[in-house]
């Protein structure tokens, strides 16, 4: 397939090859829109087995069917619940971790077991200015987006810390935080879900550092793959109250600024965590294309001259230089490259 | 009198002066520590108003006080209560929002009344390794340190949003978020507080960001006071695990680097609070106030 621009990564890491980890993920929000999108690519790049978890339980299941479909060694299982309802996670979450117990378990063969998280599940909470934000509705998005996704990993790393020291016990742990320009950068009527995603992306950087500390192989990314089409932007798109972000998002749509989410760039986290070299253990990657600008299409596409060095890197076998700063690109977009 | 860590806005700004603002303030964690000492700053600065939230009434009770004598003039109540119970927080909230707006309308007289907020309660969480935190334990940090912020935050501008529209209106909405170096910067066993913090510092931006839309005038400053010599920094010092950090924090305060809650910070004897703070610290230093930038 055609490579979108700037994301060479893929044709670098990602594909099955001997030597590379036996893959074992567990994904979130799996039953449409980005997370499924996700899902299928992870099968199409050979991942042993996948866990799968969102509200819907026949989407779930179409999904995780789709993945059988592309790969036959596949294995694959659904657990619906929801989230963000903190009273029942434990309970929803005892079959995933035993599930995905087995599937390290039978790894094995010498290799690496690669246990990789997809925190993918979220929601916009409610676009509106903050005067108009409710104690409820508050409450539910950080639970969903934030508490929830801190118990999960929390319970993942009881679980599977001890196992990822490095050596010949060959677990390592990798997780990616979908997340968004928005956990950078605020713009009106988004404080509920610019919040938690900041909250997110430090809580990534806080999970890098105490694994390190603690001897355990984690690494963290945060990734925020630009404006994609799907539901939850199209709720931006028919919910937001303020004219200005609504017209922009509007703008973005139609001119057709917005990222597929089966486009090799939206799919390419998977690869990116799985291609680092170095010592990097939390990063933060956003891509946007938020701000208008007059150049190339290949420039202004998603993947702009952020990932177009991301891109280049990889493709020389490096990782890009660290800075500690926020280094702001003319095309608007961030990156945000953190050693713990 | 010495002036208040960092806080030299109140030099330059909060002093009653002809023209300058009458200061309706709102201080949460205003029973001891940090808190506390904010409180006695803006009573000694001339602030005209002040409600004070925390737990401990007791305590409360003594911080009002002696911000009464520092003030003759000074109205000032308090109102216990725990902003980590959500689902009491309507009711905590329903008599603070009534004296508020009490004292707001009676600021009057032509001038600017400004209602500061300072967001200033706040707990640890607990200071452990993440496969350590259980889920009870993040949901009650994550309650009191965010979505009560958020609630009360949400509270404050439904009730007096509309009034700070500028021009005559003259109300101007001020918030403070007492942040840290965590919100920018990891370490070991605080992943409960850099969480939380980098949430908030998030969300002020946020409300910058629709208030400016909805042409409020609503300035949010998160200010990272550096480590003080606090209960809470004691905390972090009896209880973290890592043993790299609790030397950290053990080695800043047996060599006296810390900063007293009630004494004046140098710009250049900054802390870990860093870039902020400074930029912060040093505008006020030099005459002029921070800048309340809507981000």
């Amino acid at each position: 397939m055609a490579e979108r621009a700037g994301f060479r990564l893929q044709a670098e890491a990602a594909r099955v090859v001997p030597g590379s980890p036996s893959r074992v993920a567990l994904v979130t929000g799996a039953s449409r829109g980005y997370g499924r999108a996700l899902c299928l690519a992870l099968a199409r790049e050979g991942a042993r087995c996948l866990a799968l978890i969102a509200r819907d339980g026949a989407q779930l299941e179409e999904t995780a069917e789709a993945c059988r479909r592309l790969s036959k060694d596949l294995q694959c299982e659904h657990f619906a619940g929801d989230l963000g309802k903190l009273a029942e996670l434990e309970s929803l979450l005892e079959p995933v971790l035993r599930y995905l117990a087995d599937a390290v378990a039978s790894c094995g063969g010498g290799g690496i077991c690669e246990l990789l998280v997809l925190h993918n599940s979220g929601s916009l909470g409610r676009m509106d200015y903050v005067q108009n934000l409710g104690a409820q509705e508050t409450g539910a998005a950080v639970e969903l987006n934030l508490t929830g996704v801190m118990v999960l990993t929390q319970a993942l790393l009881q679980r599977f810390g001890p196992c990822a020291k490095g050596g010949e016990a060959s677990l390592r742990i990798r997780v990616v935080n979908i997340s968004s320009l928005l956990a950078l950068q605020a713009m009106p009527c988004w404080s509920l879900y610019a919040t938690v995603k900041a909250a997110r992306d430090m809580y990534m950087k806080s999970l890098a550092a105490d694994a390190k500390s603690c001897g355990f192989d984690v690494r963290t990314l945060s990734w925020a793959p630009g404006p994609m089409q799907t539901e939850m932007l199209q709720e931006v798109i028919d919910t937001c109250p303020d004219p200005e972000v609504r017209q922009q998002f509007q703008d973005m749509q139609s001119q057709g600024k917005l990222v597929e989410v089966d486009s090799s760039v939206a799919r390419s986290p998977c690869q990116m965590i799985r291609s680092e070299k170095e010592g990097r253990r939390a990063l933060v990657l956003c891509l946007s294309v938020w701000q208008s600008c007059s150049q190339e299409p290949e420039q202004e596409d998603v993947a702009s001259g952020v990932s177009g060095e991301v891109g280049a890197s990889a493709a020389r076998g490096r990782l890009p230089a660290q800075s500690p700063e926020i280094r702001r690109r003319r095309s608007g977009a961030h990156i945000d490259y953190y050693d713990v």
